[in-house]
């Protein structure tokens, strides 16, 4: 069994890789930090350092991805965020965002399907985001990144699963990775977030039962559904418990 | 409306943006029309509405707006309308990577960069300035149109984000309109056939939206209604 991840040398793409590797897949990876692969690199686990905002060498890359195939299962999971005033984020930095975290995803998926790169029965995984169901006042082209890749996930289902390829997306709450600190606003509390293991096992288990959406956990579960019942209430909150804290722009 | 209104209106060359245009224009208000083309290939070249030739797909094109509506004058902008849009059709395992990119960058990227520019003119507009998003029904997943699917909703996360952020200060809008009878489909290369009998009218839909943008409506969707099915039944086209 072959699997792809992207976004594997830290965070919830490591713990997936290290989860999957250690279930008797051959991991593929695929990560801008080298130093990083480095780290996770041995028999199981095969190396590719690319910078994933640059969407032309991300093309360039693709036969090789291809020979390292078919996956049975697919995770694209890399992401960047920037969190702050959206008029003060430099437009480079909304521009980068958007090639990493959904056209990257969308050249993979579609790139591999056109190159049959995937098993029978292949599970492709999307990581969205909670800010799909509840808004994101203070990361704006973060949430729109994220919207733009649940729809895309939902509308390669049907096409995608005529070839065998199940399409999968998650929705996550906040992660107790580096990287969600450091967006976090000061002071809030890191016990709240997910461990990455924790999610990368949900998220494995998931993919095996041929789920569609997943909400990991209760409080992912509840903020969806308030998300759903009562939208403009749950975004004030979002705006009030996240973006009026925001003291400084990060990216 | 009141007159004496500062309008800017993308992709205002054809379809719904070029409707809305002459809206506008009988409206009375000093409007500002962009498009892809040259000015030469478009109806605008008279005095009444000022073109500007901006490619949403170029690096430039926002900086270019926003020194064309600088060189005329204009000090703030009460409407900004970001209609411009374009897409492909067909099986997502055969879109290229040329063509993802391209819709994301027209559709999603572009739009949130020219807010991120005209920003400080909606803001000196006092009215307040309103931003009007146009995203599409398709936000619902469309197998067909899985990249331009995927920058509507884009626009969708986007202006639920900063219309919160910008409480009290801009006002951000979306509409997602269903299938308008306009050239769209054709020149997304979509064979509509049949169906295209029970799509909105371009009058009526350019009426709706125009309406939906006086009342400043957050979010609203423009559907197939009675009307378009009524009409469609009969056999007489596109809701008449």
């Amino acid at each position: 069994m072959k699997a792809l991840v992207t976004g594997a040398a830290s965070g919830l793409g490591k713990s997936l890789t290290m989860k999957l590797a250690a279930a008797g897949f051959d991991v593929v990876t695929l990560d801008r930090d080298r130093k990083g692969l480095e780290q996770i690199k041995c028999d199981a686990i095969h190396v590719l350092n690319c910078d994933l905002a640059d969407t032309g060498g991300l093309v360039g890359r693709l036969d090789e991805l291809v020979s390292l195939g078919p996956f049975d299962r697919v995770i694209l999971n890399a992401g960047i965020s920037a969190t702050g005033k959206f008029e003060k984020i430099p437009s480079e930095v909304h521009q980068k965002l958007l090639a990493v975290n959904s056209m990257a995803p969308m050249i993979l998926a579609s790139g591999l399907a056109a190159r049959n790169a995937y098993s029978p029965s292949a599970r492709l995984v999307f990581i969205a985001s909670l800010a799909c169901r509840t808004g994101y006042p203070g990361a704006a082209s973060y949430a729109a990144s994220k919207d733009a890749i649940a729809v895309y996930a939902k509308s390669i289902d049907k096409p995608f699963r005529k070839r065998g390829i199940s399409v999968m997306t998650v929705f996550p709450g906040p992660i107790k990775t580096g990287h969600a600190a450091y967006h976090a606003p000061p002071g809030s509390k890191e016990e709240k977030r997910m461990h990455p293991d924790d999610l990368a096992q949900r998220i494995l288990k998931a993919a095996d039962s041929g789920s569609k959406r997943y909400y990991p956990g209760m409080t992912a579960k509840l903020s969806a559904l308030a998300g759903r019942i009562a939208p403009r209430t749950t975004t004030n909150l979002m705006r009030k418990m996240l973006y009026v804290k925001l003291s400084e722009e990060k990216w | 409306m009141d007159n004496g209104r500062n309008v800017l209106i993308t992709g205002g060359t054809d379809g719904i943006g070029l409707l809305l245009v002459r809206h506008y224009l009988s409206a009375s208000a000093a409007v500002v029309a962009t498009g892809r083309r040259p000015v030469d290939e478009t109806e605008f070249n008279t005095d009444n509405v000022h073109y500007i030739q901006a490619d949403q797909a170029r690096n430039d094109c926002s900086d270019n707006i926003l020194q064309s509506v600088k060189q005329l004058g204009w000090n703030r902008i009460d409407n900004l309308i970001l209609n411009a849009g374009t897409g492909t059709v067909g099986d997502p395992a055969d879109e290229s990577a040329e063509a993802i990119c391209n819709t994301i960058s027209v559709n999603l990227a572009a739009p949130i960069t020219i807010l991120q520019t005209l920003a400080p003119l909606l803001e000196a507009s006092g009215r307040p300035g309103q931003v009007t998003l146009i995203g599409s029904t398709a936000i619902r997943g469309a197998a067909q149109f899985a990249s331009y699917s995927a920058s509507k909703a884009g626009l969708e996360g986007f202006a639920r984000a900063v219309a919160s952020e910008w409480t009290g200060r801009i006002k951000v809008q979306i509409i997602h309109p269903g299938p308008i009878a306009t050239r769209m489909h054709e020149k997304a290369q979509l064979k509509v056939g049949f169906a295209r009998r029970f799509f909105i009218h371009p009058d009526h839909a350019t009426n709706r939206v125009a309406q939906i943008i006086e009342r400043g409506t957050p979010r609203a969707f423009l559907s197939i209604g009675p009307r378009e099915i009524v009409s469609g039944l009969l056999g007489r086209g596109p809701g008449q």
